[in-house]
């Protein structure tokens, strides 16, 4: 199942989780600067 | 996942020159070389980026962003790509990490753009320590290769199904499992291979000042990376994958 189905079909759970991957991506993109 | 406005990529552009480039989509940029530039260059981009209310990843693909939504960027080369391929590359929401080394011999640069060998496997490294521990590692193993291409020597050539199955390996289990050492025929664990590679460190660390570069692959292997940290532990795939028997 691609992975932005799954947040989709997967609930509010999945998309929350999904969510904060993104917020961590964000932080670790800049984190070393 | 949100495509930048169009002035975006101009306001890069005046700070940081030719090194920041548009990619295909217009939500992927390019930025390049070694630690005080790539802190330079994600710095602004993420400060630019703040202005529009947008904020980059480094990553080789968004968790669940829809290649329905992307537009491409708006160059000619791309408009003749999108044009030629169609779906093929509307589909492409990934990206890869380039590296590219310059290596003082005429007959090795087969990078169209610069003079330079280019290495465009890898993931994207979200972590900037991870990004620069990978272009280290490929800068020092084409040291390597150099060094003995110029002492009329060379490494070892495996037929290409061989190489293909570590690739398929390493780009299923990561640094977590086991890749085949095709010399004993025998599965190696990452860690263990290390201390080979090693050897070959003391001879090309001190002219490359990668050191640090080197230490924190070393880290990685034993704490695993930041994304496996993210995860909280290092995962393990639950049964060893299959290898089919060496000739």
């Amino acid at each position: 199942m691609r992975i932005h189905d799954a947040a989709i079909t997967g609930g509010a759970d999945k998309a929350d989780a999904l969510i904060q991957v993104v917020d961590w991506l964000i932080a670790e993109t800049v984190r070393d600067l | 996942m949100a495509n930048p406005p169009a002035e975006f990529l101009a306001k890069c552009k005046a700070r940081l020159g030719h090194r920041v480039m548009a990619e295909f989509m217009r939500i992927q940029i390019e930025v390049g070389e070694a630690r005080g530039e790539l802190q330079e260059l994600r710095g602004t981009v993420a400060e630019v980026a703040c202005r529009y209310g947008l904020a980059p990843i480094a990553a080789s693909t968004h968790p669940f962003g829809h290649w329905r939504k992307q537009s491409h960027t708006d160059k000619e080369r791309y408009a003749d790509l999108a044009n030629a391929l169609q779906a093929t590359v509307r589909l492409l929401l990934i990206c890869s990490m380039h590296v590219h080394v310059t290596v003082e011999e005429e007959d090795m640069r087969p990078s169209a753009r610069y003079p330079t060998l280019g290495m465009r496997m890898t993931d994207f490294c979200t972590s900037l320590e991870d990004s620069l521990t990978v272009a280290a590692l490929y800068q020092c193993i084409l040291a390597i290769l150099y060094r003995l291409r110029t002492s009329n020597q060379r490494w070892r050539i495996y037929p290409l199904i061989c190489v293909q199955e570590n690739r398929w390996r390493a780009r299923h289990y990561g640094i977590t499992d086991s890749s085949v050492d095709f010399g004993p025929k025998t599965r190696c664990l990452m860690a263990s291979c290390w201390p080979r590679l090693g050897i070959w460190w003391p001879r090309t660390l001190r002219p490359l000042g990668c050191a640090d570069e080197i230490r924190h692959a070393r880290e990685n292997l034993a704490k695993g990376t930041s994304a496996q940290i993210r995860c909280g532990s290092m995962t393990r795939p639950s049964r060893a994958a299959p290898i089919r028997r060496m000739p």
